[in-house]
């Protein structure tokens, strides 16, 4: 708690205003358990409005953990995060708060099955943000076809292939009109080929000013559409830095020694 | 170089060869081992004396089917031995000539049906007695060596099994009742199986209907409405009527009980703390042990008696197991033991209980009907077992559920009311329709605990007079309404699992 800075003090005393409004999202100090095996091991990160950021790192090092718990999808037991200018605590309206501004897209895609694409996309503007259902039915419509599959909406999840409901999962967080944008691993379960319609969606909206948390293993994509990598292992980050220097010029032996084993096969 | 398949072609079906050998064949067949000898031995002998019997009591139909049997196997093991099946001779070798057992079960099998649907017919229709007038019933079966079924004394009695006493000049309302409940099914078949009706509000507003329609029957039932008041249940409902009004409220009541408890018994709710349940049971255990434990301590020398007067240490246990089995978490602490309680139960002891046990723990001066406290108890005890089948439900929904819809901002309600518990109930609509029609048909306990409702009603017909004895009719009769009434439930369950597409996803 000593490393706790001034800004974070001043949410923590409800004086909103002094923080600087481009920093969406920061972490202090973050750490979490799971029973004795500490999973996140303070982690600090500070994320201004607009920028994409790429998580990098091995599995088990809790690059989904800890974007997991900017949405409160796992608790932290220690340090502060404060999203929007909301502190994330107890306090479930907080929570409400924080999830209505953070869309999430899985890895999993975890569609509704039992609801068409477009109930799928106009639920949570209809039931969580009270829209009517014309409204949200219109900017469904038009998420859908930014990502590109505007006549599939009155199919079912069932009936899609993979890289088309990671569309319509990442269409359904847009809808909610987040100011950022979470993603876990959306590229890990589908086929080579579907994995680019699925980039390229997610490149058009780095361009077009989201934030972006993106934890992932497409190096092309955090080289290219990057505005910081964060490289994390055994629950730290270990190295931070522009897609340049990191993958020209990695500081880290950690970091060197996990470049080669992924650029080598 | 010829391709291979060219000289496969060229090579034409010889002459029929045949391959038997017989040795090898009665080794492999019949003794093989001792016990498959000995059991051959013992099914010729009963294929032989059946046949030998049915042929004495009809001659045509037992030598038409013993013919058959003949041509049919023989021609089968003349292409088996040949190797040259047909269609039917390979499906019969399949199914029903495969090996000597099934040869002769074939026939066995086949002459047994026969034989039992002819004596099921000649007991029920040939024989059998269809006036409702018992003299001249007795005189029709009279005729016959073996008299059949008196169908007499169900017909007589259509009006018992059906409402039993329902007064008859309030028979309209039952009528009534029948054909709302019927214009209201067929009109939801239509609505809420097609795709364009979905979210409308002529939806909604069969949707309010339906959730007034228990009101609605129950009014019309009970004679709401009438110049002398409304009728008693206990008195004038029975029957059919009464099997059916307990086992649909129980099934509708049963399903918003079941379903919350089986979400309270997974409840994660922060529980009462630690601190908190100890410290209360320690205050509650030492009012106790210093009330009641040292008086009794005094007055008493008796080693066992002094050993029970320490009971208020069951308090510190209760509250140990309360806080190490369930964190502090009364939600989940009470679905649990409601659930475990009940189905630890037998349905008939739950029934005697609200009939026996219930009233005693009235004030004095109240009384509640017991068609209420019937209908109430089976209610309760079908929400257990619910409970168990939506849990197994909520079970089966995948992790990636929850966080997807926490993920979007839903709150708890609506997360459980439109992605958890419609996709959980879908997945478990199989076993929920078994259950109830489990429940449909223990509605037949009723009869033990003093409403006379339908197997009530059958078991006053043998006691008539007029038809003094006559216990098989109406319990066949009981048989088939059972089975008409399960069969819809099922089959319904059915269409609605295409509908929803169950086990697609």
């Amino acid at each position: 708690m000593t490393e706790m800075t001034e800004m974070t003090e001043n949410v923590m005393n409800n004086e909103v205003d002094l923080l600087p409004a481009e920093d969406v999202i920061i972490c202090n100090n973050v750490h979490k358990w799971y029973g004795d095996f500490e999973a996140l091991r303070g982690i600090s990160l500070t994320v201004k409005k607009g920028e994409v950021i790429v998580i990098l790192g091995p599995s088990g090092s809790g690059k989904s953990t800890f974007i997991r718990c900017i949405n409160r999808l796992e608790e932290h037991q220690e340090g502060t995060i404060v999203v929007n200018g909301t502190l994330l605590n107890y306090d479930v309206r907080n929570i409400a708060e924080i999830r209505r501004e953070v869309g999430m897209v899985f890895q999993q895609f975890n569609l509704f099955p039992h609801l068409t694409v477009m109930e799928n996309v106009t639920l949570a503007p209809i039931h969580v943000r009270k829209w009517s259902r014309d409204h949200a039915e219109e900017a469904a419509m038009k998420w859908l076809t930014r990502v590109g599959i505007p006549e599939q909406a009155e199919k079912y999840p069932g009936q899609l292939s993979g890289g088309q409901q990671q569309r319509v999962a990442i269409a359904r967080a847009l809808t909610m009109e987040p100011e950022i944008m979470l993603f876990d691993e959306p590229t890990s379960a589908l086929d080579p080929e579907m994995i680019s319609e699925v980039l390229d969606v997610m490149r058009d909206l780095a361009k077009s000013g989201y934030t972006i948390l993106a934890v992932t293993h497409e190096m092309g994509f955090a080289r290219t559409v990057a505005d910081r990598i964060i490289f994390m292992d055994y629950g730290k980050i270990v190295e931070e830095n522009t897609p340049n220097e990191f993958f020209n010029n990695p500081r880290h032996e950690r970091t060197k020694l996990f470049l080669s084993q992924i650029l080598a096969h | 170089m010829t391709a291979w398949y060219q000289n496969l072609q060229t090579k034409v079906m010889p002459e029929r060869e045949i391959h038997f050998d017989f040795s090898q064949f009665v080794n492999e067949n019949i003794t093989r081992s001792w016990a498959l000898t000995l059991w051959l031995i013992i099914l010729t002998y009963l294929t032989f004396q059946v046949t030998f019997q049915q042929f004495s009591e009809s001659p045509i139909v037992t030598a038409f089917v013993v013919v058959l049997w003949l041509v049919t196997v023989a021609i089968t093991v003349f292409n088996e031995i040949t190797r040259h099946h047909n269609s039917w001779t390979f499906w019969l070798k399949n199914n029903l000539y495969s090996s000597i057992t099934n040869v002769e079960l074939s026939l066995l099998l086949v002459l047994l049906i026969i034989a039992a649907v002819r004596g099921f017919f000649g007991y029920a229709i040939t024989r059998a007695s269809f006036t409702p007038d018992p003299e001249a019933a007795a005189a029709n079966l009279a005729q016959f060596e073996q008299p059949g079924a008196n169908w007499g004394a169900v017909l007589d009695n259509m009006r018992n099994l059906m409402v039993f006493r329902y007064p008859h000049d309030e028979t309209w309302r039952i009528w009534a009742t029948v054909i709302y409940v019927g214009i209201l099914l067929i009109v939801s078949a239509v609505i809420f199986s097609q795709e364009r009706f979905r979210g409308t509000w002529t939806r909604r507003i069969l949707t309010i209907i339906w959730v007034l329609t228990p009101l609605i029957t129950f009014g019309l039932l009970l004679g709401v409405g009438r110049p002398s008041g409304v009728m008693n249940p206990d008195v004038v409902w029975g029957g059919l009527l009464l099997t059916l009004i307990i086992a649909v409220f129980a099934i509708v009541a049963s399903f918003p009980l079941g379903v919350l408890l089986a979400l309270g018994r997974r409840s994660k709710i922060p529980g009462v703390p630690a601190w908190l349940t100890y410290g209360v049971a320690i205050l509650l255990t030492a009012y106790f042990l210093y009330t009641a434990t040292l008086p009794q301590l005094e007055k008493d020398t008796d080693f066992w008696r002094q050993i029970i007067s320490f009971w208020p240490l069951i308090i510190l246990f209760i509250a140990i197991a309360f806080q190490r089995t369930f964190n502090g978490n009364v939600v989940a602490a009470f679905s649990t033991l409601y659930i475990e309680v009940i189905r630890g139960v037998p349905l008939i002891t739950v029934l005697f209980m609200s009939i026996i046990l219930f009233p005693i723990l009235l004030p004095k001066g109240t009384e509640v009907l017991s068609t209420w406290r019937v209908m109430v108890a089976a209610a309760m005890f079908a929400a257990a077992y619910l409970a168990e089948n939506v849990r197994g439900g909520l079970q089966a929904i995948p992790k990636g559920q929850y966080e997807a819809a926490d993920a979007l901002g839903l709150k708890t309600f609506r997360k459980y009311w439109l992605i958890i518990l419609p996709q959980a109930i879908r997945v478990v609509i199989p076993a929920i329709v078994g259950q109830f029609t489990g429940l449909f048909k223990d509605t037949t306990l009723i009869a033990i605990v003093g409403l006379i409702e339908l197997l009530g009603v059958a078991n006053l017909i043998s006691a008539q007079p007029d038809w003094l004895g006559v216990r098989r009719e109406p319990y066949i009769f009981l048989m088939v309404i059972y089975f008409v009434g399960s069969w819809i439930m099922v089959s319904s369950s059915r269409r609605m699992e295409r509908n929803l597409g169950v086990g697609e996803r």
